[in-house]
């Protein structure tokens, strides 16, 4: 079959495409710069950078009602998952052998001190440090497992950086899986769990009702988060952890971010203090994504790549 | 543009898909859409009969569906 296929790869491809699955006629598009190299290497002759974008009719200001805005408004809010069940597997089951731990401990520490470093590559110099190599029955179980322990390095992040915020005395949303949220992050009263919300009928009104909206990147080397362009487009404040599009997609400095847990405590601090340039660096950067970052633009995108390509 | 697209994945995903296939419309496209099987079983003639019975201009996938041919097809 000659039908040409534009595929919008919004996960981490390496983890699940293999050079067989790789067709004639198939053009790729991702989110993160980072994947291109990849995905020619796997084989892809046609592979784009595409942007995650925002739907402005989902993603606005709205007016709340009052039990609304009891439930949804808070400080500080943090979206997302915790990978908990990847972190079990990878991080907790092996506790009975202590090499495999220490070599897991050390894979995920390096990985969260450089982004930019890939999990297999590092996994060969920890084992090649420790003398010890993880025995795996087949490329699929290895292949599973360094998935795995990507979900448990962005596990261990997450928690660090909202662990962080203990402390400072905030009302504090977490969203999310509740169960996996309250094993990763404890139950002492820190954090007020809402519980997994609906992407397009809850996280709007959570959006709009909190004062500083977190981001804690996944496993983007350069790409911006979804959640940056969904709080900007309802007109409210995103504080996210530095990738480097930010500064090709917005003006350099025109998105907050936060360098590590201390630079965070800082700038929430700051920003909850001083709502008037919260609300004046929003309007900058709502008008930006607004004009440039909508599903619209993309999508427009994609249409005119494939035409050009394959002569449609 | 005659676009067809494969509905077979939950969570933030098909928020993804039906927000891509809501704007394609809006700009003057056709957008079709296959609901595959949750068991991922499809057959490969069933499946040939259906893409030429659309006969898209080009297929539109996420992710995870670009492994359809492996996924669902040889099942």
């Amino acid at each position: 079959m000659k039908i040409p296929c534009a595929s919008w790869l919004v996960d981490i491809p390496t983890y699940w495409i293999e050079r067989e699955s790789i067709f004639p006629y198939c053009c790729a598009f991702v989110w993160d710069r980072s994947f291109l190299d990849d995905l020619k290497r796997l084989g892809f002759e046609h592979a784009h950078l595409l942007c995650l974008c925002t739907n402005p009719r989902i993603f606005r200001e709205i007016s709340l009602s009052q039990d609304e805005s009891t439930r949804f408004s808070c400080d500080v809010s943090f979206v997302g998952n915790f990978f908990y069940r990847f972190y079990q597997e990878c991080y907790l089951d092996k506790k009975s052998d202590p090499r495999i731990q220490a070599i897991i401990d050390e894979v995920i520490e390096l990985k969260n001190r450089d982004i930019f470093q890939d999990i297999p590559d590092l996994l060969n110099q920890v084992e090649q440090k420790w003398k010890y190599s993880l025995i795996f029955q087949n490329p699929e179980e290895k292949r599973y497992f360094v998935m795995s322990l990507e979900c448990a390095r962005v596990a261990c992040y997450r928690k660090q950086i909202i662990e962080s915020l203990k402390g400072m005395r905030l009302h504090l949303h977490i969203c999310g899986n509740e169960e996996e949220c309250k094993m990763i992050l404890g139950e002492d009263g820190s954090f007020e769990y809402l519980g997994r919300l609906n992407y397009h009928q809850d996280l709007p009104k959570l959006y709009n009702t909190t004062k500083v909206n977190l981001a804690i990147n996944t496993s983007q080397k350069t790409g911006i988060n979804q959640r940056v362009l969904d709080v900007s487009a309802c007109g409210s404040f995103i504080l996210t952890d530095y990738r480097e599009d930010q500064d090709i997609l917005f003006a350099s400095g025109e998105i907050v971010d936060y360098k590590d847990a201390d630079d965070l405590r800082g700038k929430i601090e700051y920003f909850l203090n001083h709502p008037e340039e919260r609300m004046e660096i929003t309007r900058v950067i709502q008008k930006k994504v607004l004009a440039e970052h909508t599903y619209r633009h993309q999508m427009e995108e994609v249409i005119g790549k494939m035409s050009q390509i394959f002569n449609l | 543009m005659k676009i067809l697209t494969f509905k077979i994945y939950t969570g933030m995903t098909s928020f993804i898909l039906s927000d891509c296939m809501e704007t394609f419309r809006e700009i003057g496209h056709t957008v079709e859409t296959l609901v595959l099987p949750e068991s991922g079983v499809v057959s490969k003639r069933d499946f040939i009969q259906e893409l030429a019975s659309i006969n898209p201009d080009f297929l539109s996938l996420l992710s995870i569906t670009l492994g359809l041919r492996d996924h669902y097809i040889r099942r």
